[in-house]
């Protein structure tokens, strides 16, 4: 009785199996489904390294079964020239499905990450994507340099100007003198002969 | 060089002035082709203005292109026409005076094409005024704009100067036919007159003007390579793009000298004056400018190809092995070793060889100027994270229009502005003559003195 409920069971699953349009043949190649995925993103903390966060994604199965040893992308998006994401770089899955990356963020703020897993053959791809708040970001760029740069950039810029400014107005200056020289000069001279010419007949005159 | 050559035949005057008298059917023929270039480059400008840089083959991943390498080329010969003629002012060169006008003349107008890029590069010429009004000082941008503002008050000043006593013989020349032209001429020439403090004052602010102009020149194309080099981008982030553009402004600065002699020489007929001499002189230069092009090429490419940094390495790959190698490959040929050739080797330092060379050196650093600007903006700065590949600029109709019209812009107004001034510098010309003659006097021994038979008996 017992071997006939076993052999009736058996023949159920087969004909399951083999009959029901949702799953593949027992016999087909490679693995008979693609599980499908979920990611969660779950958040920024602060590492103990000063400014780099640890970001981490779980990647579980629709049924949440975690999964493991896989390799999860994280981007960042950005505006440049457009939308587009910039990866942060990847991390694999441990034995709860969670992906740890740590990274530097370039700045503080709200960022949006984009988590996302490519798929294989077993399971199926999937993205998600959230916000994370990052409030420890180094300074990767100090528009005001140190003190003592700062001190010789200020002076090396007064320095500059006061150069340019001489050398123009040394140009000009040569240009201006040179120009009211010569003009002055031959405009003497001019007046000189014209003198001469408008004397020169009355002298004619009185010797005549 | 021998007496001969540097003492001016008695007619310089003449030929100084030849090109003011009527010009024939060839000169209008190629001023008229001239044109049609810069006309297309007008129109070209005109498309680009109401559509957008777009129609030039700018893009987001390749923002810099043809204009910048104009604008580096054309201010670059400017340099050099400026550099060769205070130079040799200065060291006193007597061979110089047939040649300085014509590289004074074409220094100012490169310049003045050149600098125009700088606009046409904008895109919107209506921002241009937001560098004046609102400038920032930390931007290269704006150092260019005032290095180039007072490099082109120099020239223009450095031009002017000795045209004043060539002006005064146009001023006597052409008094009796009276109208616009004479009295240009009466208000440029500044009452001149040959006086001794006049001739004091022009010499002395003629020499300070070439002294001045060189560390001007030096200062704008260092500026220039600043506007690569102070960026973080591979190809250009280099301690040594200053000199190394200052000498490539040089290099092809003097070949363009060379070319436009060439040409003036063979319009005008003044074979007389400009002698082999004087292109064997200038093509020496080229050649030591051309050595140390390539030293300075090599310098950069071994220390930047022997660190290998991350950055780098796509940039270099692509240039010396790429898809930009052929272009480099086809520079070195043809741009430097080539001309170096032709100039070392005594059967091919001919006049026609000469100008073969040069123009081989015109074009070819054009083209570096090119791989300078192109390589390095199409590689993807954050190619590692970005999603995309390596941009590429394409040259449109547009771009080579505007180009090519520049370039056909500076024959066009140096042919022009010989049409109203004097080719030669008469006074220079003369001065050295005369000096000369003083010179062979005061060395000469002095003639013996023939008494006439019995005369010291009377």
């Amino acid at each position: 009785m017992k071997r006939r409920w076993l052999v009736l069971s058996f023949l159920v699953l087969v004909v399951a199996g083999i009959y029901n349009p949702g799953l593949e043949p027992a016999f087909a190649d490679g693995p008979s489904t693609i599980v499908s995925t979920t990611l969660k993103l779950d958040g920024a903390t602060e590492t103990h390294t000063e400014g780099w966060l640890a970001v981490s994604a779980t990647l579980t199965t629709a049924e949440s079964r975690p999964v493991s040893g896989r390799l999860v992308n994280f981007a960042r998006e950005v505006e440049f020239f457009g939308s587009r994401d910039v990866s942060l770089g990847t991390a694999t899955t441990d034995a709860t499905g969670v992906a740890v990356l740590i990274f530097q963020p370039s700045g503080n703020g709200t960022q949006v990450v984009k988590v996302s897993f490519s798929g294989d053959e077993e399971y199926a791809a999937t993205e998600t994507s959230g916000a994370i708040e990052v409030v420890v970001a180094p300074e990767t760029f100090s528009p005001e340099p140190a003190a003592p740069l700062a001190a010789i950039r200020r002076w090396l810029s007064v320095g500059v100007g006061i150069l340019v400014v001489g050398v123009c107005a040394v140009l000009l200056g040569v240009f201006v003198i040179a120009v009211y020289g010569i003009w002055n000069a031959g405009r003497a001279l001019e007046v000189e002969q014209q003198i001469a010419r408008q004397s020169t007949p009355s002298a004619v005159k009185t010797s005549q | 060089m021998t007496r001969d050559q540097m003492s001016p035949p008695a007619d310089v005057r003449e030929a100084a002035l030849r090109p003011l008298a009527s010009s024939g059917r060839r000169f209008w023929a190629l001023v008229a082709l001239l044109g049609l270039f810069v006309a297309w480059g007008v129109v070209a400008y005109i498309a680009q203005l109401v559509k957008g840089l777009g129609v030039a083959g700018y893009s987001d991943t390749a923002f810099w292109g043809i204009y910048e390498a104009n604008l580096v080329a054309f201010i670059g010969v400017s340099y050099g026409g400026a550099l060769v003629s205070a130079i040799l002012r200065l060291t006193q060169a007597r061979w110089r005076a047939p040649i300085t006008r014509m590289a004074e003349a074409m220094a100012l107008f490169s310049l003045l094409i050149g600098a125009l890029f700088a606009i046409v590069h904008l895109g919107r010429p209506d921002r241009i005024w937001r560098v004046v009004l609102t400038p920032h000082i930390s931007s290269p941008i704006v150092w260019d704009f005032v290095a180039v503002m007072m490099y082109l008050a120099a020239t223009l000043i450095f031009l002017y100067l000795p045209l004043i006593p060539d002006i005064a013989v146009l001023r006597d020349r052409f008094r009796q036919q009276g109208g616009w032209r004479v009295r240009l001429y009466r208000l440029l020439a500044l009452n001149w007159h040959g006086l001794p403090q006049q001739r004091h004052l022009l010499e002395r602010s003629m020499s300070t003007v070439a002294i001045l102009i060189i560390p001007i020149a030096v200062v704008v194309h260092s500026v220039l390579s600043w506007a690569f080099a102070v960026t973080g981008r591979p190809g250009w982030h280099s301690t040594i793009f200053a000199p190394y553009f200052v000498v490539a402004a040089l290099y092809s600065g003097v070949a363009l000298v060379i070319l436009v002699v060439a040409g003036f020489r063979k319009g005008y007929r003044l074979e007389r004056f400009i002698t082999f001499t004087h292109f064997k002189y200038l093509a020496y230069l080229m050649l030591t400018l051309d050595l140390l092009y390539l030293y300075f090429t090599f310098t950069e490419l071994l220390t930047e190809g022997y660190v290998m940094t991350e950055d780098t390495v796509p940039v270099l790959e692509a240039l010396l092995v790429g898809r930009y190698a052929p272009f480099f490959w086809l520079f070195i040929l043809a741009g430097a070793i080539l001309p170096l050739l032709i100039v070392a080797i005594p059967k091919t330092r001919t006049i026609p060889g000469i100008v073969v060379a040069s123009s081989l050196v015109v074009a070819g650093m054009w083209l570096k100027r090119l791989l300078i600007v192109v390589p390095a903006v199409a590689h993807p700065l954050i190619h590692q994270v970005v999603a995309g590949a390596w941009g590429a600029f394409h040259p449109t109709w547009v771009a080579i229009g505007i180009t090519a019209g520049a370039a056909a812009a500076i024959p066009l107004l140096l042919m022009l502005f010989f049409k109203f001034f004097p080719i030669l510098a008469i006074y220079e010309m003369e001065e050295i003559a005369a000096e000369q003659v003083r010179y062979v006097q005061a060395s000469s021994p002095p003639s013996p003195v023939v008494v006439p038979e019995g005369s010291l008996t009377r």
